[in-house]
């Protein structure tokens, strides 16, 4: 089964959800469907770059390639792994933009959860000088922090919850929220089966072309016991 | 030999009390986003692993850099490979080899828009 990329302590979610709430109020997006992301963006004082192709310019990857093959055999599967970055110090992002439009959308609150998280982007700019670097442990955790950003964001907080209840229960209604949201049907079913009242178990085949991937992920609500599908 | 985390207590306490801050100072400062029973806990070595906004709250609070707080919570480290202030969202875990890549390659697409674009000029 994939590995778990979102849980978190229920004292470090408040922390993300207040985070979220401030930068809505901000960016005078709260309850706004859907979730005007570019706004957010702005409002957390960063900006996409739209000029960069990033991963899949492979004209670039083959004149960069080219270029430091004369001083060592570069390891290219890392930009092909990359669905964006962050430059903390400029506040830049860079998205794959070959990526689906809703997931472009969750890239971006992705990055914006690592610039717009105080204690985050006081780390990053902290590294900037290359002598500190983090604890996996802590990169990981942070890692599940800016995916709860985006998640916490992209459903408004508690406004999909609120929504999906008047709804019966159907894999039909994350299918019509994720629409309302603007988000990939995968990330409103996956928010749909986690925060729904009623116990609800969900579990995906992953895509089999991506073999590296393990195929299984299962997501339940809180008062689901939780099953091992290993 | 004492660990990172066998020193953050102590740490934390001696922080406080050079402060000269009460549990419910901190607590007040922190607009209850740091409790006195939790930071109690902190300071007796009975929470081991506090999350990383804890400690940035406590290092603005004590005036002090969040680097040092976190370095003696075992949070970071000296760095064997250099970042430059980049976050790096994969679908898959990187190795520092390709980490060091994509740095490179990061300069290299930069410089290349920049020359394209004096060139346009």
């Amino acid at each position: 089964m994939k590995n778990d990329d979102s849980s978190l302590l229920p004292d470090q979610l408040d922390n993300i959800k207040s985070h979220v709430q401030k930068l809505l109020y901000k960016a005078d997006a709260l309850g706004e469907l859907p979730t005007p992301v570019d706004q957010l963006v702005r409002s957390a004082n960063l900006h996409v770059n739209e000029d960069f192709v990033l991963v899949n310019d492979y004209k670039m990857i083959r004149n960069f390639t080219s270029r430091i093959e004369k001083v060592a055999r570069p390891s290219i599967h890392g930009i092909k792994k990359l669905l964006g970055l962050l430059h903390v110090p400029s506040g830049e992002i860079l998205i794959d933009h070959l990526q689906h439009k809703n997931k472009k959308t969750f890239i971006k609150l992705h990055e914006a959860g690592h610039g717009f998280l105080p204690h985050q982007r006081l780390v990053y700019e902290i590294m900037e000088d290359g002598e500190l670097e983090l604890d996996p442990d802590i990169e990981e955790l942070f890692e599940h922090e800016a995916n709860n950003f985006a998640s916490e964001a992209l459903f408004q907080l508690d406004k999909y919850e609120k929504m999906a209840a008047d709804y019966t229960i159907s894999i039909k209604t994350p299918i019509d929220l994720s629409k309302k949201f603007g988000s990939s049907v995968y990330a409103s079913t996956r928010r749909y089966v986690q925060t729904h009242f009623s116990p609800l178990a969900l579990g995906i085949y992953n895509k089999i072309e991506d073999v590296s991937l393990a195929p299984w992920f299962c997501f339940t609500t809180s008062s689901y016991a939780f099953s091992d599908f290993s | 030999m004492s660990t990172g985390k066998e020193n953050l207590s102590l740490y934390l306490k001696e922080l406080r009390l050079i402060n000269n801050m009460t549990l419910r100072d901190v607590e007040e400062a922190t607009k209850k986003a740091v409790s006195n029973s939790y930071l109690s806990q902190l300071e007796t070595g009975q929470i081991t692993k506090p999350s990383p906004h804890i400690l940035q709250e406590l290092a603005k609070t004590y005036g002090v850099p969040y680097e040092d707080i976190m370095v003696v919570a075992g949070y970071m480290k000296a760095a064997n490979t250099k970042r430059g202030g980049v976050v790096f969202y994969n679908r898959q875990d990187i190795t520092d080899e390709e980490k060091a890549t994509l740095l490179n390659y990061l300069q290299f697409i930069r410089s290349t828009k920049l020359k394209s674009k004096n060139n346009e000029k």
